[in-house]
């Protein structure tokens, strides 16, 4: 899988930064950048591969 | 492994809060005092929102941030109504959506934006530094 960061902003402004094709800690360090740009992380939850790719099929 | 991260936006790049009001419609501007119904308040920056009556403050917190004023009484209609709310999230929604942008392409990234059925704006930022 393509390595990509999704960024979704809903009309009310909330913002949820989601990485794809990471198989390690590396996540954490290419979207950094682009948390401390945006504000302040209130909630991170961590991912398996198995997950991610469940919903890339739903998508 | 991977992850998902929510995130609580702070407005902190101008340039981005004026390209957002430039997008929807609004008037960016740097007046340093702005209408709503305490009266004349003073501000950074003012947002005005085509139609309606009072504006949109923009104040810096002691944090350095910026933080959106506004009150949802419309004068002429003499009720409360939803206008200056949302007005001040869409602004919310497209500086988020700046920034990103901007951001992403300061690092030679590709983005590509996509707006849902539901209003949410999608990003997908891709590239060989990732």
């Amino acid at each position: 899988m393509m390595r990509s960061i999704v960024v979704k902003i809903s009309p009310e402004g909330a913002t949820n930064i989601e990485a794809f094709g990471f198989k390690d800690n590396s996540c954490l360090k290419a979207t950094d950048w682009l948390e401390k740009a945006l504000g302040k992380p209130i909630k991170r939850e961590r991912k398996s591969e198995v997950q991610q790719q469940q919903e890339v099929k739903q998508q | 492994m991977s992850h998902l991260t929510k995130i609580e936006t702070k407005i902190s790049d101008i340039d981005a809060l004026r390209k957002a009001c430039h997008e929807a419609g609004f008037t960016f501007s740097e007046e340093k005092a702005f209408y709503w119904y305490r009266g004349t308040n003073p501000c950074d920056y003012r947002i005005d929102v085509p139609g309606i009556n009072y504006q949109i403050g923009v104040i810096q917190t002691q944090e350095g941030d910026y933080a959106l004023l506004y009150d949802n009484w419309n004068p002429i209609q003499r009720r409360y109504t939803q206008e200056l709310p949302t007005a001040a999230n869409k602004v919310r929604q497209l500086y988020a959506v700046h920034v990103a942008t901007k951001q992403a392409q300061k690092r030679g990234m590709r983005i590509q934006r996509k707006v849902e059925k539901d209003g949410t704006i999608t990003l997908t930022i891709t590239g060989a530094r990732l």
